[in-house]
């Protein structure tokens, strides 16, 4: 890859400040893209003031080949394809933040709004709301709904117990 | 020699409507619902995902309405719908380790860590009827009771302390992983390649054949070490962004089958595996898939070559079911032409045993 | 086998690179239709039409060419003095081609006439598999001056005589070597502006009696 990967050096707190950066938006991206398309489409509704936008990747659907491991851990394998959408969007205010939105199946709108909301967040007015309003409730929420399951499937565990046996 | 012949247009379309209000049935019925088969014939969906090779569970559950129920014909309406699609990418290897998990047994391993999670399985039911479903009801919640870990580690290699069992081991990230769906299959070929071909083979047929090396054919001598199954997340690199991102979670079987092996000149006796993974809940599929692995590595193991399961083109070329399906059922297609030489040919030979003159018209056949 | 693990290639791309088609669908559509005729019609000058955005270094022609053929599963190889930021940037943004540092794995080639590595560098494909022959996209000045060279084959009728796209003899010695190869070989569009000229694997090159 020499002719384009152009490395750029950086400090020590640079790196730690894009690693924090990249955490957070992992988190907001897996927590976005598992979000009901309606409770987004509600958030943006709600804002405020809504930024103007343009696509710099419409929004299509393909799909993503999904790899499995022989044995679980060993090499590697294709084990068939999954429906995703996703989008490309830059606001059209003053920070031009790039916001991506990469969602499982074939709804073009929520990986949209996906990508809109990635790109706000990146912005310093509009994160803490975000925060509050979408990101903490949707987490809160599939903790609690992953919690439940659990408990469900932990109460199948079975118990062995050894009977005594005839001999003295 | 091709003849063409018209004039089936009116036939087909009106077979089409005839099709469509079969489909639908009695029309004083309400029509079943695309979401309804999705959460209710969940297992259909299942199956359908895993050969359709798409994960989708909206997709396959239209397919098995428009088909009527027929698996095979949804299996194939998906692989069609995917021609359709760009790919945007491949996703990381899956990590089932870290699976949220619906259920969780071993056969080989009474205590194991976690416990024995039977989760939502058919097994232990008696297999009655239950009439009570042909009425309206909500079943009962099932009940809560404690915690699951975070994660799972595998039961086999973690009670592989004495090292008697085959440890697998990762690919390098720069080797070439061959895909079904850009080339052509070749022979000899990789595990990676043979395991793909038995994710989308038919689930009957990997029973039968995983059933034969049960029964004799290929002596595997098969435990289920364990299976799992469960929501696993998906990770994809953005390009966009230069990292991965969990874009979601989907539902996957696997199944890790452990074999006896009796060793060779250069190894000892130890424990072989096969290997399964399905979409969705597809238990018997993943245990089918696990022990036609294992047949399918006799060559690489050493072991002689004696049954069909151990077979590499016998077991890859046969399975897909819509390949499978499309040449079987391309008989039914006009072959009017094909026959008519047939009949003349039988017609001579019948003539020519009639007049005592047997020998030629045979060696004419064989050709 | 072009497969490759993606791994490698992603960049990520803070800048938002240049714009490509305005409406990818019916601007690939075309350009496929007039890429298509090109390699029907060898030596006949064909134009892409389709209006798109593109980084400065590249002519309009192969860039519409590129936004057309190249996707996931097409690795790419950008030759000496094309294979600038801007154009890796951009070509990853708008198809998802990864980007090979081997010639010999790529699918599509582009190329600049006044730094043409060797033609051995590229995949002629096999006789199993002809169809991964290398498609070679060639920026050249122009397209019109006159030469002794003549292509016969497939989709001409008799002989067609082709401009030297300013090309070294070397080149076409290469070219003329590939003759016999076929069905593997390379299919080349020579492109100026918004003007290509196929040269298809099946055209046979020599000079003119």
């Amino acid at each position: 890859m020499s002719p384009i990967a152009q490395t750029e050096t950086l400090s020590a707190g640079q790196a730690a400040g894009q690693a924090a950066g990249q955490a957070a938006r992992k988190r907001r991206l897996a927590l976005l893209a598992r979000a009901e398309r309606a409770r987004l489409e509600t958030a943006w509704a709600e804002l405020p003031q809504r930024p103007g936008y343009r696509m710099l990747k419409p929004a299509e659907t393909g799909l993503v080949m999904l790899r499995g491991r022989a044995g679980g851990v060993g090499q590697r394998f294709n084990l068939g394809e999954m429906t995703v959408s996703r989008c490309v969007v830059v606001l059209d205010d003053e920070g031009a933040s790039m916001g991506v939105g990469y969602v499982q199946g074939r709804d073009r709108r929520k990986a949209e709004l996906v990508a809109l909301f990635d790109a706000l967040a990146q912005q310093d007015h509009h994160a803490a709301q975000i925060e509050r309003d979408l990101l903490a409730p949707l987490e809160q929420h599939l903790n609690r709904q992953r919690a439940v399951r659990a408990a469900k499937v932990a109460a199948t565990k079975v118990d062995f117990f050894t009977m005594v046996r005839g001999e003295d | 020699m091709y003849v063409a012949v018209k004039g089936g247009e009116a036939a087909i379309e009106n077979a089409h409507k005839l099709l469509a209000e079969d489909r639908r049935g009695d029309m004083a019925l309400p029509e079943i619902d695309v979401a309804q088969i999705r959460e209710q014939m969940s297992l259909a969906v299942d199956r359908v995902m895993t050969e359709g090779s798409i994960y989708d569970r909206d997709l396959a559950a239209l397919a098995l309405k428009q088909a009527r129920g027929d698996q095979v014909e949804a299996i194939f309406l998906l692989r069609a719908y995917r021609t359709t699609l760009p790919r945007l990418g491949m996703a990381e290897p899956l990590d089932t380790q870290g699976m949220q998990v619906s259920r969780r047994i071993s056969a080989t391993f009474k205590d194991l860590p976690g416990g024995q999670l039977l989760g939502p399985t058919f097994d232990y039911t008696h297999r009655l009827l239950d009439f009570a479903l042909q009425a309206e009801r909500q079943p009962s919640e099932a009940k809560q009771g404690g915690t699951l870990p975070q994660a799972m580690p595998q039961v086999v290699d973690l009670l592989n302390a004495e090292g008697l069992i085959e440890q697998e081991c990762p690919d390098d990230d720069d080797e070439v992983v061959g895909d079904l769906t850009r080339e052509p299959l070749m022979f000899p070929a990789s595990r990676a390649v043979r395991l793909q071909s038995l994710a989308r083979a038919d689930e009957g047929y990997l029973l039968a054949l995983g059933y034969s090396t049960q029964r004799g054919y290929a002596k595997s001598h098969p435990f289920v070490g364990e299976i799992r199954s469960g929501m696993v997340r998906v990770e994809l690199d953005i390009p966009e962004l230069g990292f991965a991102v969990d874009i979601g979670e989907i539902g996957v079987t696997e199944c890790q089958m452990i074999n006896q092996f009796r060793g060779s000149k250069s190894e000892p006796p130890k424990f072989t595996r096969g290997y399964g993974l399905s979409f969705g809940y597809a238990e018997r599929k993943a245990m089918a898939m696990a022990l036609v692995d294992r047949a399918l590595r006799a060559e690489e193991l050493g072991e002689d070559i004696t049954a069909p399961a151990q077979d590499q083109e016998f077991v890859l070329y046969h399975g897909d079911n819509v390949e499978a399906s499309g040449f079987v059922q391309h008989l039914k297609l006009p072959h009017h032409v094909d026959f008519q030489a047939e009949l003349a040919l039988v017609r001579k030979m019948r003539a020519e045993i009639a007049a005592g003159d047997t020998a030629p018209a045979f060696e004419e056949a064989a050709q | 086998m072009n497969q490759l693990s993606s791994r490698s290639q992603d960049l990520p791309i803070s800048q938002a690179p240049a714009p490509g088609f305005a409406d990818p669908v019916s601007d690939s559509q075309q350009g496929f239709r007039a890429l298509l005729d090109a390699l029907a019609h060898p030596g006949c000058i064909v134009t892409l039409a389709a209006a798109c955005g593109r980084p400065e270094a590249l002519d309009a022609a192969p860039a519409a060419a590129l936004l057309t053929l190249a996707d996931y599963d097409t690795p790419v190889w950008l030759g000496p003095g094309l294979d600038d930021a801007a154009i890796a940037t951009w070509l990853r943004f708008h198809t998802g081609a990864p980007l090979v540092a081997d010639s010999a794995r790529a699918a599509i080639v582009l190329l600049k006439a006044d730094a043409l590595p060797d033609l051995q560098a590229f995949s002629l494909g096999s006789d199993i598999a002809p169809e991964q022959g290398a498609t070679l996209l060639i920026q050249v000045p122009d397209l019109t001056d006159e030469t002794a060279i003549v292509a016969r084959g497939p989709g001409i009728l008799g002989e067609i005589g082709l401009p030297s796209c300013g090309l070294t003899d070397a080149f076409w010695q290469q070219r003329a070597a590939l003759n016999d190869a076929f069905p593997r070989g390379l299919d080349i569009y020579f492109c100026a502006g918004d003007a290509m000229l196929g040269l298809p694997r099946s055209s046979h090159i020599g000079m003119r009696a």
